[in-house]
């Protein structure tokens, strides 16, 4: 016990420097925040505000957590504390996650809480695109290959009972099974759209 | 799901330059905005009895030669008649039109909106994607006259909320329910006895976990993921299995 102790009174040390540095980086150069998430969460100490690595939450006990260029690996246990959440798990991939640790060792952190910070509910402005601006953009034809695409990112059913002009399905859920439908060129516009608000 | 689609292809994926329609596709065919429907709905409009009106615009001689089975036929400048004599249930009437001009099409669709009526479409395609799919088509057969009114049916595999309300408060030992929600979601209210399942995880490999000597029933928060769920699990060859069409009622929620 006193072993963490001293563990956490190193990290609040740590962590007091970085807060006189202004930035969200552990002394040691290691990120805690993952910069979307920065823009509406602050960083703090001894916590972590990531995405979950996809695959990496399957076992139960651990999971790892991307926080722009740091990957950190999260171990808990049923003394974890949980927020919407019971365990790792059951989490989607790539979804938010904010960690309050007990312990750190390298890259390695050990959870005191956690937290489910849903993506869906952040939205960035800039991401954005009103229906009269996509009926706008339709004047020239999406394709592949062109400036721009259109994707309905719900399923299969959705998408034949009705779909907007020249919208490709690509559903979210099963994205790993439509890769081809992605255009090739980074730069292209990508426009998708669901029902609505999620 | 394209909040989350967005933020994969430009975090992820490297894609530079991606948006999304935050208002959705009600508010795109609120404003009246042209809405296409595949030819496979249609087929399967028509082999699973789903009710509906389907429209052919083309002229009768044209629609005399071939088309599309069990249509009715009021060309392009018939529009009025069309609206004259379509169910009155402007809300639950289901209207398929297609055409061999996509412009006409569009003009008879945007007419049948501006009269409030919600689920109008356009097949994708016209007659020829019909035909690029080698679905049956029909001679010499001309309809004007339409049902009042259309019966009530849900969707393929689809029971209705109150169905379900009834399974879930008293599960029959041979059905297993799977709420495909997300954790937070299914924290804030669940069916007692639910088995929880986020529909990503379940496509990512925990199909498995699912059952196939149980009836199995899908929900989710409004239909959708069900139904993809549900899709999804056919095509692994489970047939005992349905979808919820809609919110589950409250009454069958227990926050955990």
């Amino acid at each position: 016990m006193k072993k963490v102790l001293n563990i956490i009174a190193s990290l609040i040390a740590v962590a007091a420097l970085t807060v006189t540095a202004g930035n969200a980086q552990a002394a040691d150069g290691k990120n805690t925040i993952q910069p979307l998430c920065a823009q509406c969460h602050k960083a703090e100490n001894n916590v972590i505000i990531g995405t979950v690595v996809p695959g990496s939450q399957m076992n139960g006990s651990s999971f790892k957590v991307q926080t722009g260029g740091t990957v950190w690996d999260v171990s808990y246990d049923k003394s974890t504390k949980m927020k919407k959440m019971r365990t790792a798990k059951e989490f989607p991939n790539d979804e938010g996650v904010k960690i309050k640790i007990a312990s750190v060792k390298g890259n390695q952190a050990y959870a005191e809480e956690m937290s489910y910070k849903p993506s869906y509910k952040f939205k960035n402005p800039d991401d954005i695109i009103s229906v009269g601006e996509v009926a706008e953009l339709l004047k020239n034809k999406p394709t592949k290959d062109g400036d721009w695409v259109l994707f309905d990112s719900r399923g299969y059913d959705n998408y034949i009972e009705g779909h907007l002009p020249g919208a490709v399905l690509l559903p979210y859920y099963e994205m790993a099974a439509y890769m081809d439908s992605l255009p090739k060129d980074k730069n292209t516009l990508i426009v998708s759209y669901c029902r609505g608000g999620t | 799901m394209s909040p989350h689609f967005t933020r994969v292809v430009t975090e992820l994926m490297g894609y530079k330059n991606a948006k999304y329609m935050l208002a959705g596709h009600k508010v795109w065919e609120e404003a009246m905005y042209p809405w296409y429907t595949e030819p496979e709905f249609v087929k399967m409009a028509i082999d699973e009895d789903i009710p509906h009106i389907l429209v052919d615009l083309r002229s009768e001689e044209k629609a005399k030669r071939e088309q599309i089975p069990g249509a009715f036929n009021y060309a392009s400048n018939q529009i009025k008649e069309l609206y004259q004599n379509l169910p009155n249930d402007k809300k639950k009437t289901r209207v398929i039109l297609y055409s061999d001009n996509n412009e006409e099409a569009v003009k008879a669709y945007s007419a049948l909106k501006a009269n409030m009526y919600e689920m109008v479409s356009i097949l994708n395609g016209g007659i020829d994607a019909w035909k690029a799919k080698d679905y049956p088509v029909e001679s010499n057969k001309i309809r004007k006259e339409m049902p009042n009114a259309l019966p009530a049916k849900l969707l393929p595999g689809a029971i209705s909320t109150a169905e379900f309300k009834k399974l879930a408060l008293n599960i029959p030992p041979d059905t297993v329910i799977f709420d495909v929600r997300s954790p937070d979601e299914y924290l804030s209210g669940a069916v007692p006895g639910a088995l929880t399942v986020p529909i990503a995880t379940i496509i990512a490999g925990r199909w498995n976990e699912i059952p196939q000597d149980k009836k199995v029933v899908i929900h989710c928060a409004a239909g959708n993921r069900a139904l993809q769920v549900w899709r999804f699990m056919k095509n692994k060859g489970y047939n005992n299995i349905v979808w919820v069409d809609g919110k589950p009622p409250k009454e069958v929620l227990t926050q955990k």
